[in-house]
């Protein structure tokens, strides 16, 4: 439970860094338009307040900034190599993470590199149009925005799973940071019905004592991971599924025609040649530590996130969820934005 | 506190007089813009505009019809960098005979035009906005929060 004091503590350190953001002040930028006021008055500031600590974007860390700044990504670009180069490279970097366990892992055997975690749950979604697609309320907003959008049959996991259903869950829970409290039934469920899971490990690089799972459960299809939320390089859209059977869907037709997004795999490949997987974890948990106890917070699983009251429940009215009636995620903060500006935190001493 | 008024459709050189509280800003024929930079004290302020000089044959008219007419109207009032947009007709303008006409931005006869607000003009704005359309409660809060920001990071309100 968080103190008026702590509240407040808040609502001041959102205001600064979102009339820090107009006046650019920050230690580190934004990379998004909705990071930029307009200007700095009043209604961009307080407009841009309610977002300091939304999003589940990776910590722009400034060593990895400094590090894909000295890439010259072009040369990968006649490289028809440098997509297998990835995906031969990335089974053992995420296997290599000490904070987390994947039993099993050896038994994906089919590595696509994805245009982002969204290109393969498209595929996903394609190729059980014919099934009930769920999932658990607080999950990834976009599925059932795309869901409704797209008019496919879905339902929350509020009940039972039945045959027919094909259900995704991020591992940690991305509402959470946790695992979901009911993950193991899912998985149980999913295979005593003969349910595909797909299970989104979103967050799993920067995330610690969270996961431990043995991806051997015949449910398991399929494992997506992303590097948006890993490495400031969300814009450049990397990702990586891997499965137990070859798929046959169009993401895997391109991926055959060899016509992925070479810069990113070029940049991707380089990330994790250069960071171990864990990286952030041990980089930031003390300050995660840190602004935890400062702001009331209770930390989560995932290095850049804690749990703390609605942090857009003062002061905001409407539109509270961003872009999507199914994203609800203002109990959980991104402490990212409070990292990157440390130095300007502490020059207004609110650190 | 900075003011900006713009003005338009100005007609045949009309005389103004610009005054914050008792302090005239401005004397003299009415521009398209004024710009002033006040030294006004906190609490409540009176914008006057006072429209003087005007006389009979300044109005023509032709077969009962006025033809043409020494007039203005006040377009925008921006204080502190907000535009009053709506604010601005919560005024009066007060014709020498003692005619009040309530929202008019008009100047036609002579007389005043009178504005009440207070300084800071954001404070005054957000309370009144929320006072006639009662749709952010939180305004005082996020008002306090904005000037403490402000404050912190050595910005002007």
């Amino acid at each position: 439970m968080q103190t008026a004091e702590q509240i407040n503590l808040i609502r001041q350190i959102s205001w600064a860094l979102a009339l820090a953001s107009a006046e650019d002040r920050l230690d580190m930028p934004g990379e998004f338009v909705w990071a930029y006021p307009n200007d700095a008055q009043f209604w961009e500031v307080r407009a841009r307040s309610h977002s300091i600590f939304s999003s589940g974007n990776a910590i722009k860390d400034p060593a990895v900034i400094d590090f894909v700044n000295s890439l010259s990504l072009s040369e990968h670009l006649r490289d028809c190599w440098i997509v297998d180069k990835f995906q031969e490279a990335f089974p053992e970097w995420i296997a290599s993470g000490t904070a987390y366990r994947l039993h099993n892992l050896d038994q994906f055997q089919y590595v696509g590199f994805s245009q982002g975690t969204q290109e393969s749950f498209l595929n996903w979604y394609m190729m059980h149009k014919d099934k009930r697609l769920r999932v658990f309320r607080g999950d990834y907003w976009w599925h059932m925005e795309i869901w409704q959008k797209a008019g496919f049959n879905w339902k929350y996991i509020d009940d039972d799973i039945q045959p027919g259903d094909a259900c995704i869950c991020s591992l940690p829970f991305a509402l959470t940071g946790q695992e979901h409290e009911r993950f193991k039934w899912l998985v149980e469920q999913c295979n005593r019905q003969g349910v595909d899971l797909l299970v989104d490990f979103i967050y799993l690089p920067n995330s610690y004592n969270v996961v431990d799972i043995d991806l051997s459960a015949d449910c398991i299809k399929e494992i997506t991971f992303s590097f948006s939320k890993t490495f400031p390089v969300q814009t450049a859209k990397i990702a990586v599924r891997m499965l137990k059977q070859k798929p046959s869907d169009p993401m895997q037709m391109s991926n055959d025609e060899n016509i992925c997004n070479r810069l990113s795999a070029g940049l991707a490949l380089s990330l994790i040649q250069q960071f171990p997987v864990d990286y952030m974890v041990y980089k930031y948990r003390a300050q995660q530590q840190h602004w935890c106890e400062r702001l009331g917070l209770t930390p989560t699983g995932v290095v850049h996130f804690g749990l703390g009251e609605n942090y857009t429940a003062t002061g905001r009215q409407q539109e509270t969820n961003y872009l999507s009636q199914y994203n609800e995620q203002q109990n959980r903060y991104n402490l990212g934005m409070l990292y990157e500006n440390q130095n300007l935190l502490k020059k207004l001493q609110l650190y | 506190m900075k003011i900006q008024l713009q003005f338009k459709n100005i007609v045949d050189d009309p005389r103004c007089r610009i005054l914050i509280n008792d302090q005239v800003l401005f004397a003299g024929i009415t521009q398209p813009q004024h710009a002033f930079d006040v030294d006004a004290s906190e609490g409540a302020c009176r914008l006057t505009i006072v429209h003087h000089d005007k006389a009979p044959e300044h109005t023509i008219v032709e077969n009962g019809i006025i033809v043409r007419d020494r007039s203005f109207e006040l377009e925008r009032c921006v204080i502190d960098g907000y535009d009053l947009q709506e604010l601005v007709w919560h005024s009066q303008f007060v014709a020498d005979d003692g005619a009040v006409y309530n929202s008019c931005l008009f100047f036609g006869p002579n007389g005043e035009f009178q504005l009440d607000f207070e300084n800071p003009a954001l404070r005054w704005i957000l309370r009144t906005r929320h006072e006639k359309n009662n749709n952010d409660p939180y305004w005082a809060e996020d008002y306090e929060s904005y000037v403490r920001a402000c404050r912190l990071l050595n910005k002007s309100i």
